[in-house]
């Protein structure tokens, strides 16, 4: 059961070191809180409200992503896209997020390698 | 359910949110709040071809949780002691509330006995009131250390570790502390001054007092009075006992959970001793005898009284801090001994 919990935080851990990645490669196009969530999920990334509305505005704040409010069905919605200088990032960010895909993949090649050797 | 309001539970669970939040960001967080729960309600209408109602509210309010945690993330985090301040704070602690402790019982004994000598009837009320005074003491002398760290806190500018990370040298680092490791030196100097100690104050108490040589003619006279040779048994008990523990140290080499308690029970016994002389000092020792007729027995006894209270209390605190470190190295000792001694973890 401990266990259970311990893999669940290490997964959950995991997953917060993409989600910033994931928002911004969304957000070429305007997006509200509701519609970018579902997009994610839409393409396996569940993330939990209470982590990516607050993550949105953070990004605002440290000025990778803009919003504006807009009335829409009587109802005021807030659109975030990415900033100039969000743009300038996020390549960056997609070349460190390469690098470390291939790092990996050459980490676990080894553990994999190792593995079969035990099992002969 | 209520049905003296109209408001839904969607307004229910703003309102309890917007108390949540402060006023600078109230309002912006609110509403887009508002809107998250709306788009979701819209959602699940048009998934289930259903109006939205007061149970899908619920459901969907259910789904964002309660307000403290919808609100958690959009507040930054407030520390009354941050992380940075903190092992300071504990560091603090640790060295003012023993001395604090000590300070307060001893304080209140010796004011006690300057009083009024006590007698066996208040003993008990006098222990009780002396273990409350000094729990209210400890008490006020952390809340005082807690406010004295927030206000840190909340004034320090924020801590920049890049040009201490730049400035630290490896080599700055302590060497690790050997709490288990005796001093050979230090204990052989107490085996003999305890000896001296022992064969004085057993053999020779007699022999302590004022010595006068006037017109070639040697007198004395004692200073230490019947009352003081009351306490020669158990401080002779007392020195032998210290004698035992420091010659088990020499012959184990080390300190070991056994002689941890030993030292904890003889410091204790000593703070016990000690603290009765201080309570009975006044009819321990006399210098009238010896000075009587000089005319200067009343202001030495008034020095020397002095100067034996403050070396009989740094005595008590000095077997206080005995006792905590012992006790401390007691409760950390498992996780000491479970360190590799060896660069090999052998």
């Amino acid at each position: 059961m401990e266990n259970v919990q311990i893999i669940d935080n290490l997964i959950l851990e995991m997953r917060r070191g993409v989600i910033v990645l994931a928002v911004l490669s969304q957000c070429s196009e305007e997006q509200y809180g509701y519609s970018l969530m579902k997009s994610l999920s839409e393409k396996g990334l569940e993330i939990d409200q209470g982590t990516l509305y607050p993550l949105m505005r953070r990004l605002e704040t440290q000025g990778l992503l803009s919003s504006n409010w807009r009335l829409e069905d009587a109802r005021p919605r807030r659109y975030y896209v990415i900033s100039p200088e969000g743009r300038q990032t996020l390549p960056r960010l997609v070349n460190e997020w390469e690098s470390m895909v291939s790092m990996m993949r050459r980490l676990l090649e080894n553990l994999e390698e190792k593995n079969n050797g035990h099992e002969k | 359910m209520d049905t003296k309001n109209n408001d839904t539970l969607v307004d229910r669970y703003l309102a309890a949110v917007s108390e949540l939040l402060p006023g600078r960001q109230r309002a912006e967080t609110v509403t887009e709040i508002r809107s998250l729960i709306h788009d979701a309600l819209d959602d699940r209408s048009k998934a289930e071809g259903r109006q939205v109602d007061g149970e899908m509210e619920a459901e969907v309010l259910k789904q964002f949780g309660p307000p403290e945690k919808i609100v958690a993330p959009y507040l930054p985090e407030k520390y009354l002691i941050g992380p940075r301040l903190f092992p300071i704070f504990i560091m603090v602690l640790r060295i003012a509330l023993p001395i604090i402790a000590v300070l307060a019982l001893v304080g209140y004994w010796v004011g006690i006995h300057q009083a009024s000598p006590y007698t066996g009837t208040e003993l008990t009320a006098n222990i009780l009131k002396s273990l409350g005074n000094t729990v209210t003491s400890l008490f006020q002398a952390f809340g005082n250390i807690v406010i004295i760290f927030a206000i840190l806190q909340w004034t320090l500018p924020e801590f920049k570790s890049t040009a201490r990370e730049k400035a630290w040298d490896p080599h700055s680092l302590k060497a690790i502390s050997q709490p288990d490791k005796i001093k050979p030196g230090e204990l052989i100097t107490e085996i003999f001054f305890t000896l001296v100690g022992l064969i004085v104050f057993t053999f020779y108490a007699d022999k302590i007092g004022i010595y006068n040589n006037f017109n070639g003619q040697w007198s004395f006279t004692p200073v230490l009075t019947s009352a003081f040779y009351a306490y020669i048994p158990w401080l002779d008990l007392l020195w032998i006992l210290t004698i035992i523990m420091d010659m088990i140290l020499l012959r184990r080499g080390a300190w070991k959970t056994s002689t941890r308690i030993y030292a904890i029970a003889l410091n204790l016994f000593s703070i016990g001793i000690t603290a009765s002389i201080l309570t009975n000092l006044q009819y321990l020792y006399t210098l009238k005898g010896a000075l009587g007729e000089l005319g200067v027995a009343g202001i030495l006894s008034s020095v020397l009284n002095q100067v034996l209270i403050v070396a009989l209390v740094i005595t008590i605190i000095t077997s206080a801090v005995k006792i905590i470190r012992m006790s401390w190295q007691l409760i950390k000792g498992r996780d000491i001994n479970l360190m590799p001694l060896n660069r090999d973890g052998s």
